[in-house]
């Protein structure tokens, strides 16, 4: 299949383009989903796109059709190379990259999980509900699903770079809702995806169970300012908020506040963290980027220091840098694996040191990474006093500061978690504003 | 096209009949796209994107099977409803229930969105100057600006669905969807404001010039808002204004009156015919009107769209159903089956949701408020089914003594939906149908909704 992209780029250079990308992607899912404690429904779809982009002298263009034959890879083309021609230049662009030896990344693939029969992912799903109702029956499967695809990624551009690569991906979600008398609690959810057959039904299952069933019985609580302690979901966000502040893209457009902080301190001394695109196994690692650059492992914040960006060849050109393997296309930036590294606290020794504070498994609200401003409600909240879980609380709000908080961290778990593309620990983070009735 | 496509559609119908599904629709759809987005004078990125593809959904002993591609040949559509018809099949034993579909009637028809300027009939380099100018309209508001982001998309989309109940429908139309992003910055402090525009509509929302007067708003605001501090947190009075209304009455309302989460539990479960908020409180779902963005003459199950009446003077009086919910509940479907796409299966979804406009002229409700905070538009945010809603506010204001004093920012909403709509006292008479957004839950899909002014009690989040 990679003939059709190198074909493309030669048909866009015949019209005229004076450089040109194109990538084929195509792919099948099979997804069993849940919904009121039963399968609601099998779903199987296949799926290819071809997007090309046209540059004209710096006049950008970026189409893409479904329409895979010959006609409709050059029916494409034509329209992709017109509409460069009647855009502006962009005076940024420097160019497309040129080709560099790509890294081996392990266990991106698993075959297994390609030839997963239909008839294997209903028995999961059977198991997930049967996980949830065998743990409580007060809990209820709102929603879910077991999704298992496979896809295949081929690209090109003028410059010579010519690559394919191939995926699978396996992934649990289970949204549960735990019920007693007239309460509804409030929803909880865990998940887990994975490249590889090895994903825990049972173990998502029944947290999925223990989380909704332990938010019952909330109570409100009055405003107080203290520790509160992130869970993975929630730790999860900030470094997912925090990933769009160190983005290349956002640097230099001047909307992140971290836009003239390399080499200086941002966080306290505990956090390191990595972009680690060839990680082995990782959601976000492969061979190479959307525009073509090797994949890399890039030390963004190493000991509480800023010490990278991460670029695509666009970004890394206009702020005078290298590329870190970080292109979502040739003109946006966006992370691949957030490796946040381990501490040395137990969950509980955690707790512990928390004279009046809050454990929150889940976050509903806005982490801006351009203000820093964190404001939204804590769900699935614990009170802590003198060192103990009290209680489920609602109807509570955290307030706060992204960039006070992550100076503001004083103690990070020894137990870290693969979150999506995220691996993180959980987070204690002292002097927070926690606003109640 | 559509002859050659409804024949096609027709015979994978009856082959996923002869392969023992009792139920089965097709829908076939294309849809071409044109973007462009652009930054600081200069286009950013530009481009069309055509998407096609065929989608089939096949009921075999009380399960669901679907399946789509986007090849759209003969031999690729057999091969789906083949798949479709095995899925069903595999994950009927499985099933705790039987799906069954509540009965509607049939139609035949093909509607065709009415709009001034079709989008085919103007250029890319038209498209491409409207932006620029939006841009700069935005950019010399003021040297405060630091940042800033116009998106315009338009779509033209062709959408065929095939019942074997005889079903068989086109609808055809396009939208036109403008984002405007600024951020003003001064002494170390951004500050952020964003507005969208646009609908079932054509290129008239840009020669009418309103993508000028949003970027205008937008530049403004977040000059405005520069110097605004972050206020204390607490429950308050506050007057809401219709965009911010808006989103309360969809994502944190709206959402709890959907029958497929209603079946799974919500605030709104077992309440109809009782009372649930304000008797001031009257929100409807509306499948029009024709240029709103959520415009649905057919839903996505082929069933005519109406009008659903939620509240009616605070008693709830329905939920929003798909054929197979409102069989579940035993109640009438209303044609709010959407489905993002083809690949993708038709869920409860909202359409046009709004309140209800009242007596108060929008001025007075402020007049009348001794201590509170006038709050203006949305960014982001998040609701539960058991009602509870967080979201960002864009502008807030100081209420003294029927007069409007500093402003705020960085403030957030927070609460209980039906809480909040048990204390609105005032309702103004000013509805605005016309806040466009994508809808994701689970998937996206184009919505609409409004509302007048209103006032109530809501907690404040801030500082």
């Amino acid at each position: 299949m990679s003939e059709i992209v190198e074909r493309a780029v030669k048909e866009a250079l015949r019209e005229g383009a004076t450089e040109a990308h194109a990538t084929l992607r195509q792919g099948k899912t099979c997804e069993v989903e849940l919904e009121a404690d039963s399968i609601s429904r099998a779903r199987w779809s296949s799926s290819r796109t071809l997007t090309i982009y046209a540059i004209v002298g710096k006049r950008i263009a970026r189409s893409s059709t479904k329409d895979i034959s010959e006609e409709g890879m050059k029916r494409v083309v034509k329209n992709v190379v017109k509409m460069a021609r009647a855009s502006t230049e962009n005076p940024h662009w420097s160019g497309l990259p040129h080709l560099r030896p790509y890294p081996e990344v392990k266990d991106i693939y698993d075959k297994r999980v390609e030839s997963l029969d239909v008839s294997e992912v209903v028995e999961m799903a059977k198991l997930a509900l049967q996980e949830v109702k065998e743990y409580d029956v007060r809990v209820l499967v709102m929603q879910g699903g077991i999704s298992t695809s496979s896809s295949e990624v081929h690209i090109a551009n003028s410059n010579g770079v010519l690559a394919s690569d191939k995926f699978t991906s396996l992934s649990i979600i289970v949204l549960t809702v735990a019920k007693e008398a007239s309460e509804i609690g409030s929803f909880a959810y865990e998940y887990q995806v994975s490249r590889k057959l090895d994903i825990d039904v049972s173990e998502v299952s029944r947290e999925a169970a223990r989380k909704a069933l332990e938010s019952l019985g909330a109570k409100p609580v009055k405003s107080f300012k203290g520790s509160v302690i992130l869970d993975f979901d929630v730790s999860s966000l900030v470094f997912m908020s925090l990933a769009q502040a160190y983005n290349g893209d956002n640097v230099w457009k001047g909307s992140s506040p971290l836009r003239d902080k390399l080499g200086r301190r941002i966080a306290v001394e505990d956090l390191t963290v990595d972009d680690n695109g060839i990680m082995p196994g990782g959601l976000g690692s492969s061979r190479f980027d959307g525009e073509g650059s090797p994949r890399q492992r890039t030390v963004v914040i190493e000991r509480g220091v800023l010490k990278n960006f991460i670029n695509n060849t666009y970004t890394a050109n206009i702020l005078g840098t290298e590329p870190t393997g970080n292109a979502a296309t040739i003109l946006s930036v966006s992370p691949t694996n957030v490796v946040v590294k381990r501490g040395n606290y137990e969950l509980d020794e955690m707790i512990e040191g928390v004279g009046r504070g809050l454990l929150v498994r889940r976050f509903s609200g806005i982490i801006k990474f351009q203000d820093g401003i964190v404001s939204g409600v804590a769900k699935q909240a614990f009170l802590i006093e003198n060192g103990k879980l009290v209680h489920p609380v609602k109807e509570c709000m955290i307030s706060g500061n992204l960039y006070e908080m992550i100076n503001n961290i004083d103690a990070i778990s020894k137990e870290i978690k693969v979150k999506g593309v995220n691996v993180v620990p959980m987070l204690r983070v002292k002097e927070v504003s926690i606003i109640g009735k | 096209m559509a002859s050659e496509f409804l024949d096609l559609l027709d015979k994978a119908v009856k082959e996923a009949i002869k392969l023992g599904a009792e139920y089965v629709d097709a829908r076939l759809e294309q849809r071409t796209e044109t973007r462009v987005s652009v930054r600081k004078g200069y286009v950013e990125s530009s481009g069309i994107d055509v998407i096609r593809g065929f989608g089939v959904r096949a009921l075999v002993n009380g399960s669901w099977g679907l399946s789509s591609t986007d090849k759209v040949s003969e031999k690729a559509i057999m091969d789906a409803i083949k798949n479709a018809v095995k899925l069903a099949k595999t994950s009927s034993p499985v099933r705790s229930r039987k799906v069954k579909l509540a009965d509607v009637e049939t139609h035949e028809d093909h509607v065709v969105a009415k709009v001034k300027v079709k989008l085919g009939e103007v250029s890319v380099e038209e498209k491409v100057k409207e932006v620029l100018e939006a841009d700069e309209a935005l950019r010399s508001y003021s040297p405060l600006i630091k940042d800033d982001r116009v998106f315009y998309n338009d779509q033209t989309f062709f959408k065929a669905f095939v019942s074997s109940e005889g079903t068989n429908v086109i609808v055809e139309g396009c939208r036109v969807y403008v984002r405007v992003y600024s951020t003003a910055g001064e002494a170390g402090v951004l500050s952020p404001a964003y507005e969208a525009i646009g609908g079932v509509k054509g290129f008239e929302v840009l020669r009418e010039g309103e993508h000028l007067e949003a970027a205008k708003r937008v530049a403004e605001r977040s000059v405005k808002l520069l110097k605004a501090r972050v206020p204390k947190g607490g429950v308050t009075t506050v007057v809401l204004d219709n965009k911010l209304l808006a989103l309360i009455v969809h994502e944190a309302f709206g959402h709890t009156a959907e029958a497929d989460l209603v079946l799974t539990g919500t605030v709104l479960t077992n309440k109809v015919g009782q009372k649930i908020v304000s008797e001031l409180v009257t929100i409807v779902d509306d499948p029009e009107p024709m240029n709103a963005n959520g415009w649905t003459p057919y839903d996505d199950e082929g069933v005519k769209a109406r009008k659903v009446i939620i509240v009616e003077d605070g008693i709830l009086r329905e939920y929003m159903q798909t054929r197979e919910t409102a069989m579940a509940l035993g109640m009438k479907p209303t044609g709010n089956a959407r489905a993002q796409s083809y690949a993708h299966p038709p869920i409860v979804r909202m359409r046009n949701t709004y309140m209800l406009p009242r007596d108060w002229k929008p001025e007075e409700i402020i007049e009348e408020t001794k201590e509170g905070y006038y709050l203006k538009g949305a960014m982001g945010g998040q609701a539960d089914a058991n009602g509870e809603f967080m979201f960002g506010v864009q502008e807030a204001w100081r209420i003294e003594n029927g007069e409007l004093r500093e402003p705020y920012k960085g403030v957030t909403v927070s609460g209980n939906a039906l809480a909040v709509l048990s204390s609105v006292d005032a309702v103004g008479n000013d509805l605005i149908i016309g806040f466009p957004g994508t809808c994701g839950k689970f998937q996206m899909v184009p919505v609409d909704g409004g509302g007048p002014h209103i006032r109530c009690q809501i907690r404040i989040g801030g500082r």
